[in-house]
Formats: C-alpha cells, sequence, structure tokens
C-alpha cells in the first residue's frame, strides 16, 4: 500500500483547492473542510495500516517516485494529521479567515507527510520546502507586528538552511558509496536539521517565533512540522550507515551528541528563569528537540556498531 | 467445617470494621452496637470451629483458596484450625465481645467513637486472622494489622490532653522525660515492635528458603528437614534467634518491654483487649506454634543440643522480665501502669515455660505457657476493666488519689479481688495452677538462676496487686464512688468469676488426657499431649505457696493503716532503689540517650552538611549561577538577523571542528 502516501496527500491537496474556492465564504465551512481531509487522509493511512504487518523502519530502497511505506511513515503521518485536526478549530478568530490557514496547514500537512516517506531525492527537497513555505505562511497569518517580524526571520533562515539542504541532498544521492564526501554531505544536512527542529547553534529564530508569535499557527510549528525532518533524519542514518565508513561514523555521533547537549543547555537554560508561558514552551520545545537529537546519537550508534537496523528490529 | 464458615471468624470483624467507620461519624451509638454484635457472631462461630475440631479428635481442618504465587510457590488465603488455634481464637473472640460490651458505656461520648470502632474491629480482625492463618504470610498479614491498630488506638486521644498522659509530668531520668503522651506512645509501640519483625521477616525468608514452603503445617511436617538444612549452613541458632525476635517484640520482652508500659496512654478498654489479653499473648501464641515443632524437629535430627543454648536464651529472657518487671510494679503510683508491668512480668513467665521445655518434659513445659497464657488473659482482663471502672469514678490513674471503693463498688471489688488472687497464685484460682506448674519447671530443670528470679517474681506479684488493691478499695474513702452501668460491670464480673471457675475445673481437663491436644494436633508428627495431672514437687509448691502469701499478707499487713510505708523524699539507698524502680531501671533513659541521642547527634551533624553544604549549594549558588548564565544565553536573542547567520555558520564550523578532533583522536 504505498499508495498512502499518494491518497492522502491527495486529499489534502484538493482541500486546499476547495478551500480556495469557497475562499472567505465561512470560516466554519473551511474548518469544516480541513477537518474532512485530515479525517479521510488519517482513513487511509489507519486502512493502509490495518493488519498492523508493516515493518517499523523500512530498510529496502524503494525504487524512484516512491514512497516508504512503513510504522516511521505511519505514526509520522498519523501523528500530524491528528495535531492538525485540533489545531485547525482554533483558526477560526484569525483575522484574515481561516481559510488562508486551513489552505497552509494543508500542504505543510502534505509535506511533512511526503517527507516522512519519500524515497526520492527530489521529492525530499519539494516537501522539504512546502513544508518551509507552509510554516511562514501560518506564521505571518495572524498579522501583528510580532508575528510578522518572526516570519521574516523564519523565511530568511528557512531560505538560507533551505540551501543547505539542497546541497546535503545532491551530496548523499550523487557520492560513491564510502566516500568522505558522504560525510560532509550528513553535516550540511545536521544544519538543515538544526534550522527546521531548532537545535542550537541553528535555533536563533526560534524563540523569535515560538515566543512572539500568534500562539495559533506556533502550536503546530513546534509540534507536528519538525517531524518530518526527524524522519528524514533517521532514515539517512539509516541508508548512510551502510555506506559511510565506521571511523567517520564515529565524527557523526560526536556531532550529534555536542547537538544533542547544546540543545538540552540552551533550552533548558533559557525557559529556567523565563516568566512567560508561550516563551518558555520555546526554549522547552528546543530542549526536546534535544533530548530526540541524543536518540539519533543512539541511533547513529546502533547502526555503525550492530547490523543496520538493530535497533529498530529489536 | 467448611471455608467460608472458618473464615467468617475473622472476616466479621473486618466486616465491622469497614461499617462501623462510616456509620460512626454521624451515629456513634449505632456504629458500637453494630461493632459489638458482629464481634458476637464472631465469637460464636469461633466455638463452633473449637466445637468442630474437638468432635474431629483434634484433627487439623485446612481449607485454603489460591491468593497469589510467586517462584512456584503458592501462597493461599488458609486456615488452619487445630486444638491450639480454634482455643486461642475462642479466647480472642469472646474476650473481643465482652469488651466491646464494656467499651460500648465506657466510651459513651468520646468525639473519636468512629475511629475507636473502626481499629477495635480492625485489631480483632487482624488478630484471629494471625491466630488461625495457615501461612505465615497470612500470619505476618494479621500480625502487622495488630500492629497498626493497635498504634492507633494508644493514641487514640492524639490531642495529647495531660490527663491521658502516662508517666509522672516533669519528672526526669538521666535528663529522659519520664513521661509520655499519647502520640508518643504510639509511634513507640509501632517502632519497637516493627524494628523486631525486621528479624521476624528474615526469619520468614530464612525458612522459606530451607523448606520452600511457607504452610505452617507442612512445615510441622518437615522440620527435622528444615533444621538439619539450616544446621548445615551453620544458620540454626541465628534462624531461630531472628525468627521469634517478633514474638518477643510483641509480648514486651526484655529488651522490647519499654512500649508495653507506655501503652498505657490508650483507653483502658483497649490496655485491656490488646495491651493484656490478646495481642501481647500473640508473642506467646508464635512460641506455642512454633517452638514445639522445633523441640520435634531437633529431637529427630539429633540437633537437640545445639538448639537448647536458643531455649536457655528464651527461658533466661523470659524470668528476667518476670523479675524486672515486677520489680517496677512494686513502686508505681498509676493503676493501669502497675497492671502493664505486671502483663509483661506475667508473658515473662510464658517465656520462661516455652525455654523450659529444652530441659523438662517438653509437653507439660508448653502446657504450662498455654495455661497460663489462657489464665493471665483472663485475669489481667477483669484487672483492667475494673482499673478502667475506678479510673472513671475516682477522675485519677493515680492510686494515691483512690480508697475506699469498696464501699461504693462492691461487685467490682469482688471481680478486682478475685483476679488479683488468681495473679498473685492463690489455689485453687486458674493462675495458681500454671503458675506454679511454671515454678515447678523451673525448679525440676536445675537452672537456679532462673528459678530464684521466678520465685523472687512471684512474691513481688503478689505483693504489688494487694498493694493497689489495698490502697484503691481498702482504707479511707476518698471520693463517694458507684458502680458503673451494667454493660461496664458485667464483664469484668464474669471474667473475675470464670477465673475462678477455670481454676476449680482446672485439674479434670487435664486429667482427661485425650482433651490436651493443644499443642499441636493429634495427626501432626508434632504430638505432644499430656498425658495427666502433671506431678507437682512438694517442696517447689510449698516455696510458692509460701511466697504467693508472704507478698499478700506483707501488702495487707502495710497497707491495711499506713499509707505511704516507705519515705521517698530523703536520701540513701532506699531512695536510690526507689528512683532506680520508678524510673524503670534508666532502661528507657539508657535507650533515649544512647539510641535517640545518637541518632539526634548524627541528625545534627547532618543537618550542618546539608546546611552549609548541599542547601547552599543547590539553593544559592546553583541557582544564581544558572539564573545569570539563563539571562545571558537569553540576551544572544533578539536584534540583527546578521547574528543569526553568523550563529548559523559557526555551528557549521563547530561542526567541522568535532570532526577533525575526532579524525585526530582516532
Amino acid at each position: 500500500m504505498v499508495d498512502a502516501v499518494i491518497y492522502s496527500v491527495s486529499i489534502l491537496g484538493a482541500a486546499a483547492l476547495l478551500v480556495t474556492a469557497l475562499a472567505g465564504r465561512s470560516n466554519k465551512l473551511s474548518v469544516l473542510v480541513g477537518e474532512l481531509a485530515l479525517a479521510g487522509s488519517a482513513a487511509v493511512w489507519l486502512y493502509s495500516v490495518y493488519p498492523l504487518r508493516v515493518p517499523l523502519l523500512a530498510t529496502a530502497r524503494a525504487s524512484m517516485g516512491g514512497f516508504y511505506h512503513d510504522g516511521l511513515s505511519a505514526v509520522v503521518s498519523l501523528t500530524v494529521l491528528f495535531v492538525g485536526a485540533l489545531v485547525i478549530p482554533a483558526s477560526v478568530r484569525l483575522e484574515r479567515g481561516a481559510w488562508q490557514f486551513v489552505f497552509a496547514l494543508m500542504l505543510g500537512v502534505a509535506g511533512t507527510i511526503a517527507l516522512s516517506s519519500s524515497t526520492n531525492p527530489l521529492i525530499v527537497v519539494a516537501a522539504w520546502g512546502l513544508v518551509a513555505v507552509s510554516s511562514y505562511s501560518m506564521v505571518s497569518l495572524a498579522g501583528d507586528r510580532d508575528s510578522l517580524i518572526g516570519s521574516v526571520k523564519y523565511a530568511f533562515m528557512s531560505a538560507l538552511s533551505f540551501q543547505f539542504l539542497i546541497i546535503s541532498i545532491l551530496i548523499l544521492s550523487t557520492a560513491p558509496a564510502s566516500s568522505k564526501l558522504l560525510v560532509f554531505g550528513m553535516i550540511l544536512f545536521f544544519v538543515a536539521l538544526g534550522f527546521k527542529a531548532g537545535i542550537p547553534p541553528f535555533h536563533m529564530w526560534l524563540p523569535d517565533v515560538y515566543g512572539y508569535s500568534d500562539p495559533v499557527p506556533v502550536s503546530m510549528l513546534s509540534s507536528s512540522m519538525k517531524l518530518g525532518a526527524l524522519a528524514l533524519a533517521v532514515r539517512l542514518i539509516e541508508i548512510s550507515s551502510s555506506s559511510v565508513p565506521a571511523v567517520y561514523g564515529t565524527s557523526l555521533i560526536a556531532i550529534l551528541v555536542v547537538l544533542s547537549l547544546a540543545g538540552m543547555l540552551v533550552g533548558n537554560l533559557g525557559a529556567l528563569t523565563q516568566r512567560e508561558v508561550q516563551r518558555m514552551m520555546a526554549y522547552s520545545s528546543i530542549a526536546h528537540v534535544g533530548y530526540m537529537t541524543m536518540a539519533l546519537a543512539v541511533l547513529c550508534a546502533a547502526f555503525e556498531y550492530n547490523s543496520p537496523g538493530a535497533l529498530i528490529l529489536h | 467445617m467448611d471455608y467460608v464458615f472458618l473464615n467468617a471468624v475473622w472476616v466479621l470483624p473486618f466486616l465491622g470494621a469497614v461499617t462501623s467507620l462510616p456509620i460512626g461519624v454521624n451515629h456513634k451509638r449505632s456504629a458500637a452496637f453494630i461493632s459489638a454484635v458482629l464481634l458476637g457472631f464472631s465469637a460464636l462461630i469461633s466455638t463452633y470451629a473449637l466445637y468442630a475440631v474437638y468432635t474431629g479428635g483434634f484433627r487439623p481442618v485446612l481449607t485454603s483458596i489460591a491468593w497469589f504465587s510467586f517462584g512456584g510457590s503458592k501462597v493461599s488465603v488458609g486456615m488452619l484450625a487445630d486444638g491450639l488455634s480454634t482455643m486461642m481464637s475462642l479466647l480472642v473472640a469472646w474476650l473481643s465481645f465482652s469488651i466491646a460490651v464494656y467499651s460500648y458505656e465506657y466510651m459513651e461520648g468520646d468525639p473519636g467513637t468512629h475511629r475507636y470502632w473502626f481499629f477495635f474491629d480492625f485489631f480483632v480482625g487482624s488478630m484471629l486472622l494471625l491466630v488461625l492463618a495457615d501461612n505465615l504470610v497470612l500470619l505476618l498479614v494479621g500480625w502487622e494489622g495488630t500492629t497498626l491498630s493497635s498504634y492507633a488506638l494508644i493514641g487514640h486521644w492524639y490531642s495529647d490532653e495531660k490527663d491521658r498522659w502516662v508517666g509522672d509530668e516533669g519528672r526526669y531520668s538521666l535528663g529522659v522525660p519520664n513521661w509520655s503522651t499519647p502520640s508518643n506512645s504510639g509511634v513507640r509501640a509501632i517502632v519497637f515492635t516493627s524494628f523486631a519483625d525486621i528479624g521476624f521477616i528474615i526469619g520468614i525468608g530464612m525458612l522459606y528458603h530451607a523448606a520452600g514452603t511457607l504452610s505452617v503445617y507442612a512445615i510441622s511436617q518437615h522440620m527435622p528437614l528444615i533444621l538439619s538444612s539450616l544446621g548445615k549452613e551453620g544458620m540454626l541458632i541465628p534462624f531461630l534467634f531472628l525468627f521469634s525476635l517478633g514474638a518477643f517484640a510483641k509480648s514486651a520482652q526484655f529488651p522490647f518491654h519499654e512500649w508495653l508500659v507506655t501503652a498505657m496512654t490508650g483507653p483502658t478498654s483497649v490496655s485491656a483487649l490488646i495491651h493484656a489479653a490478646t495481642m501481647v499473648n500473640a508473642g506467646v501464641y508464635f512460641m506455642l506454634r512454633f517452638m514445639p515443632m522445633v523441640i520435634y524437629g531437633a529431637h529427630v535430627d539429633g540437633l537437640f543440643s545445639a538448639v537448647q543454648p536458643f531455649f536457655l536464651y528464651v527461658a533466661v529472657i523470659g524470668a528476667f522480665t518476670a523479675f524486672m518487671m515486677a520489680s517496677q510494679a512494686l513502686v508505681s503510683n498509676e493503676l493501669k501502669l502497675i497492671l502493664a508491668f505486671s502483663t509483661a512480668s506475667q508473658l515473662g513467665y510464658m517465656f520462661l515455660a516455652v525455654g523450659l521445655s529444652a530441659y523438662t518434659v517438653p509437653s507439660v513445659a508448653f502446657f504450662a505457657a498455654f495455661s497460663h497464657m489462657i489464665s493471665q488473659a483472663l485475669f489481667k482482663a477483669a484487672l483492667f476493666l475494673a482499673a478502667g471502672a475506678l479510673i472513671h469514678e475516682f477522675s485519677s490513674r493515680y492510686i494515691k488519689d483512690m480508697g475506699g471503693a469498696w464501699h461504693g463498688m462492691k461487685w467490682t471489688t469482688v471481680a478486682f479481688l478475685f483476679a488479683a488472687l488468681s495473679l498473685s497464685g492463690v489455689p485453687p484460682f486458674s493462675g495458681f495452677w500454671d503458675k506454679d506448674l511454671i515454678l515447678d519447671l523451673a525448679f525440676e530443670s536445675g537452672v537456679w538462676p532462673l528459678y530464684l528470679l521466678a520465685v523472687a517474681g512471684a512474691f513481688m506479684t503478689a505483693f504489688y496487686i494487694f498493694r493497689a488493691f489495698m490502697i484503691a478499695f481498702a482504707g479511707p474513702v476518698k471520693k463517694e464512688a458507684e458502680e458503673p452501668g451494667r454493660p461496664m460491670l458485667l464483664p469484668y464480673l464474669a471474667l473475675g468469676l470464670i477465673t475462678l471457675l477455670f481454676g476449680v475445673v482446672w485439674p479434670y481437663p487435664v486429667a482427661l488426657g485425650k482433651s490436651m491436644y493443644l499443642v499441636l494436633s493429634e495427626d501432626s508428627p508434632v504430638r505432644l499431649s499430656v498425658p495427666a495431672l502433671p506431678a507437682f514437687n512438694a517442696y517447689s509448691l510449698a516455696i510458692s505457696l509460701i511466697m504467693a502469701f508472704a507478698g499478700l499478707g506483707l501488702a495487707v499487713y502495710l497497707y491495711a493503716h499506713e499509707r505511704e510505708v516507705i519515705r521517698t523524699s530523703g536520701a540513701g539507698p532506699i531512695s536510690w532503689l526507689h528512683s532506680f524502680l520508678y524510673d524503670r531501671w534508666f532502661i528507657n533513659s539508657i535507650y533515649y540517650r544512647a539510641i535517640v541521642g545518637s541518632f539526634s547527634g548524627l541528625a545534627r551533624a547532618a543537618e550542618l552538611v546539608e546546611r552549609g553544604g548541599f542547601d547552599a549549594f543547590y539553593n544559592y549558588t546553583v541557582p544564581s549561577a544558572f539564573g545569570a548564565l539563563s539571562v545571558r544565553l537569553r540576551r544572544i536573542q533578539g536584534g540583527p538577523i546578521s547574528k543569526y547567520v553568523s550563529a548559523l555558520f559557526a555551528g557549521l564550523i563547530l561542526m567541522a571542528v568535532i570532526y577533525a578532533l575526532v579524525l585526530l583522536v582516532r
């Protein structure tokens, strides 16, 4: 059932078109369309994994244009769909109309789903861009000064880090196996990931956006929009584990450990004396991404020292 | 006798506990009534249980359902009804019922009645569970249940009014207060008994390790095997010592006796039930349950001389406690304290008898301990209940405030006198037979120090109880006293009469022989029967009678006219002896000085480290450091976007540096 990705992305895309067509009719209608699309998409995913026989992490490389269909993509997709369903109703109070928010959210969710399950470097780049664009458009929707400043900073930094992603994907998909270049590719990917997920020192935009913008888009951004990037990290680590020489693998682990420590320290220390809840949450999310980065380092270690997939399978 | 029926004996009191608590908040009298009635039913069923075991020829009745299993061993909610357990449960259930009837009036108007009845019934349920349990886990559940309810009832008047205290306010010995408040006493009780229970639990573990089972009946079957396997590991004496440690604390034997003294802060009915007649007997019951097995197993294995030192230790502790506590009772001014000292002293006699089982005829020794346990429960409950009436009438716990109670409280006087005669060992009261039997055993054993301690204790026993009797009941009238109402009077009057009746018929069941499969059942390999009336040694009999009458006579002679015989104000050896006895041999002070003192010293040292070191570090140094760090970190945030971009590239460089470093190190 590789088609789950295609069906769900199509449903979400159709919903985005539909709310644009209905533009401005009624906020409630837009919300309803969005919720239905998310529910339909979730139904597709649930149906596709129904017997729960899918592997937790698919290790076989699918062909060009295909998608992974495994536990990781299912969990990420269902999570982002669920969070989206929770966030959408809150958009009713947004000034410029809910339809714009629903539109952006549909695209962001679709991008996240594609990112978590794509096997193809081109689709990765496209999905990443989709998520990025929809993210900063969501932030700017609230229209207040703080949101706009956050949105602009976000967009700028996003564009910058997008370059790193493109270069890294280029290196990773073209470099020969066992070459040093692969490690550089991974390092460049970590810059993009660090930006997207908010790992210090690539996190600078995050407190501005999370801490000052309207809380409705932030609740989507801070929770589920970074899942696609993290899922991609898991996949890249898994794929490169067989081709990156062990000695370079160690340096990747060391980098991830340092990043993780930085995330935990900066996040928790920043939250420590914070008096405003929303900004405290912003720092808290940096800290939590730090914990997740530690899991990525462990994943690297598991792939390096045992056979590929050992951690996941056992 | 089926499972449900036998379990009802202990389930009914628990039912009373859970129903009386919610009802008792608003309907105190109904809660008391429900509690007492359910205890009555429990007593009736326990009577039937004894009857069933008796007609079954004292074959043990085992009923059980599975509870849980661990390590291949199953623990069941099972009952073991044999001669010993059914007689004990009969005693417990009927005493509880009669004291519940007494409490119905005694506790009237008390604001905490619902608590009282909850824990009262909870106690009775736990005690009966302890008695009837067929495995050690269930026994331990009941055992700790009695500890818990004892704690709660000792501290029943937890608001610590002065008239609920025990001891003399303002009196210090070695700088340690002589008095204790109810809440303090409750904690003392739970600390003393639970400390020893650690040993008990370790003992259970050792037993399980050796036996692979926790069933009491199975243990009785395999005792020789268990003892020999423990003996091979050199753990025989440590095992016996640890296993019985809980029993020593429960029965207030030296060095754990102190909790029982201050336990007198509880309501008098509680003192009568828990701290005289039932719970403190649990230790003796435990010894009677397991020590015959040990004697039997040791005989089979040829390990008898190996376990003998343990029994000598039991006997020495028992005799010493009997002597020491009797001596403290000589000078006490509080009626309940005299009775508490007396209880510990009498329990000492029972332990002495258990210990002597390895030096004389075991069956006779165990029988003597059992019989004395029953007699003591009966007369001590009567004494306490009568004392409660006295304290109530004279509104004071001191005997010096009492006097001439005889004029207004004729029936109470009769009940107290009967019980006191039994305690003193005057024939034909029940106390005479079994105390004399114990003294006789000590005499026959040939261990003279034990005999001397026991005989001296017997003399003092007669003296202190008649001292209390003469002061409170004879002499000038201090206050017009009246008999209490029937619910209070009848229980202790009945108990006083029973103690006489039990003494009169005592020789007959013994002579019947067959009915005395008390200690363990006929079916079990541990068969200990008392075939006929034990032969009393004429010398020993004469000496103990002389001692009883001498003590009694001396007390009557001294206190018939003169109220205060020994002036305690002056200096000199008599005065020193008086304060030595009055301050409980300074044992309490030594405990506080040595154990509590050293721990509080340790706590003060720890406090210094805590305050100066950890607190300063965690509450001042770390927070201020991290606070400053946090503020600085956040100051990076905001400002021109070029700063952000440079951070991004700094991160990239950082990663490259890490990469290079790792390569260098490798």
